[in-house]
């Protein structure tokens, strides 16, 4: 096999910061790539227990070897979404506090809405 | 998530890999559907009102909507996590395509097929790509981490697949198919039988106009060897016929009067003023007499509300989109007028974002892009 190559892992370019304090940024970067490495846990379960369920036993190849069907790709964003929503449920809240609504529709139609009243 | 599909030149990712990938891309999806509208709840709600209190005064452009609405604590909210988001596309691809690059070279190489590629390892990388990472992608789209590297094309094909939400098809090619479409739709007759694409990165719309006229001599330039190095393979792998080398459009080594037609995909908005006015000369310059051109590009300014005009502004402060901003107000017809284009002959085409096939992937199915086109 070739020798490994490497690539640069960081961007270049002026790094913005929104809050007043940019350590706020950064933590808020954790708990998004924490958010993100859990939901990768959350399918490795979830691949081991359909294969345990299928097969009764279970190798790490299996494991890797996995591939998501329509139906277990759907569960998985269902599951994902639901997840996303309950992390960051403060937030929502906080938006839903904003103007009262039964559903938020597209950007253009509330633009429009809000603009004449 | 739509899959995307697996040419052989993809770089496949493992099981944690495409599990880190799906979160990112539902992720930017709740971003985009969830949090993102409270920016325009919360203007109208509080930020406007303030505004309107202290100035007596609706804001009267984006700018000073940008004063006010970066202080908003949503929108820092918003903004900080749409930032992280956009490093974490780049993060959870890089994995994937380092373990496989030296297999992806080598496949490269292997693969059979049309077209060609040459390479210029001494052109010189303008400052308006090298100055900073566009859209935050590690090494941009000119970088190079080795011999016969292709990892920047790698990580972009599947990188902007997530970036755009899978809004590109499940090819990646949509904004080929949505130019392609509609030049065949306004010049149905037209003959063409050589085409430059300028800007091409790996070549996802050109080779995409390849298979649908497979008649025409193709070429292709960009910046990037990487990319173009990846494309060449990728045009092969999907049986498209293009020539790819690695030239600047500002000042490519065609001879004059070469195509008849000269097309671009969401290139202008990547490059300075200066650059601009010189490959509207070029294009100029390529053209034949009676040939055509066609960039397809990102929204302007003009016909935007101030609030909707700070929020497409975004990328340009927080994603390394610089000169979109400036683009953004530029007076296209004058640029091309000065290159020597016809004024008579300069329109700007409100472009639809639905395919000639009737596939609408934006979530937005009126959205459309500016297509900028001029006869010689």
């Amino acid at each position: 096999m070739a020798e490994p190559i490497k690539i640069r892992p960081v961007n270049r370019g002026k790094r913005p910061h929104f809050f007043d304090d940019p350590a706020i940024d950064q933590l808020f970067a954790i708990v998004m790539a924490m958010s993100a490495e859990l939901s990768v846990l959350w399918d490795r379960v979830d691949t081991t227990e359909r294969l345990l369920d299928q097969k009764g036993t279970l190798s790490r190849a299996d494991i890797e070897a996995f591939r998501p069907d329509e139906k277990v790709h759907t569960e998985r964003t269902e599951r994902r979404n639901a997840y996303i929503d309950r992390i960051f449920r403060i937030i929502r809240e906080e938006r839903d506090s904003l103007v009262a609504h039964d559903k938020m529709t597209e950007y253009r139609e509330l633009m429009d809405d809000l603009s004449k009243n | 998530m739509i899959p995307q599909v697996m040419h052989p030149m993809f770089a496949k990712p493992v099981h944690d890999e495409a599990a880190r990938q799906g979160f990112v891309n539902d992720f930017r999806v709740h971003l985009a559907s969830q949090i993102f509208p409270g920016n325009i709840q919360g203007y109208f709600k509080r930020v406007l009102p303030a505004f309107v209190k202290e100035n007596k005064r609706e804001p009267k452009d984006r700018h000073e909507v940008r004063r006010v609405m970066t202080k908003d604590p949503y929108y820092q909210l918003w903004s900080a996590m749409q930032r992280s988001s956009q490093e974490m596309i780049w993060d959870s691809v890089i994995d994937s395509v380092e373990r496989q690059l030296p297999d992806l070279i080598a496949k490269a190489a292997a693969l059979k097929g049309k077209g060609s590629l040459t390479i210029d390892p001494k052109l010189e990388i303008p400052r308006y790509n090298t100055a900073a990472d566009i859209h935050l992608q590690p090494g941009a789209y000119h970088g190079e981490a080795g011999q016969n590297d292709l990892s920047a094309g790698a990580i972009y094909d599947r990188g902007t697949f997530i970036y755009s939400m899978g809004a590109l098809g499940e090819h990646n090619d949509g904004l080929g198919r949505i130019l392609h479409g509609f030049f065949r739709k306004q010049w149905p007759d037209r003959k063409i039988e050589r085409v430059l694409d300028m800007g091409c990165t790996i070549g996802g719309s050109v080779s995409y106009w390849s298979q649908k006229e497979p008649n025409v001599e193709f070429h292709a330039v960009d910046l990037g060897a990487a990319c173009l190095r990846y494309g060449h393979a990728r045009a092969k792998a999907v049986g498209a016929n293009v020539h790819f080398s690695q030239q600047n459009a500002e000042k490519t080594n065609f001879p004059d009067a070469s195509f008849d037609l000269v097309t671009s995909h969401i290139l202008l908005h990547e490059t300075s003023r200066p650059a601009i006015h010189n490959i509207m000369k070029e294009c100029h310059r390529l053209l034949k007499p009676g040939g055509l051109m066609l960039h397809l590009d990102l929204p302007q300014a003009a016909g935007q509300s101030p609030l909707e005009g700070f929020l497409w502004e975004w990328e340009v402060y927080n994603n390394n989109e610089h000169f979109y901003g400036q683009l953004r107000e530029l007076d296209v017809a004058e640029v091309c007028a000065k290159a020597g284009f016809d004024k008579a002959t300069f329109k700007i085409h409100q472009v639809s974002s639905t395919w000639d096939d009737g596939q609408t992937p934006y979530s937005d199915e009126n959205f459309t892009f500016p297509v900028y086109t001029a006869e010689k």
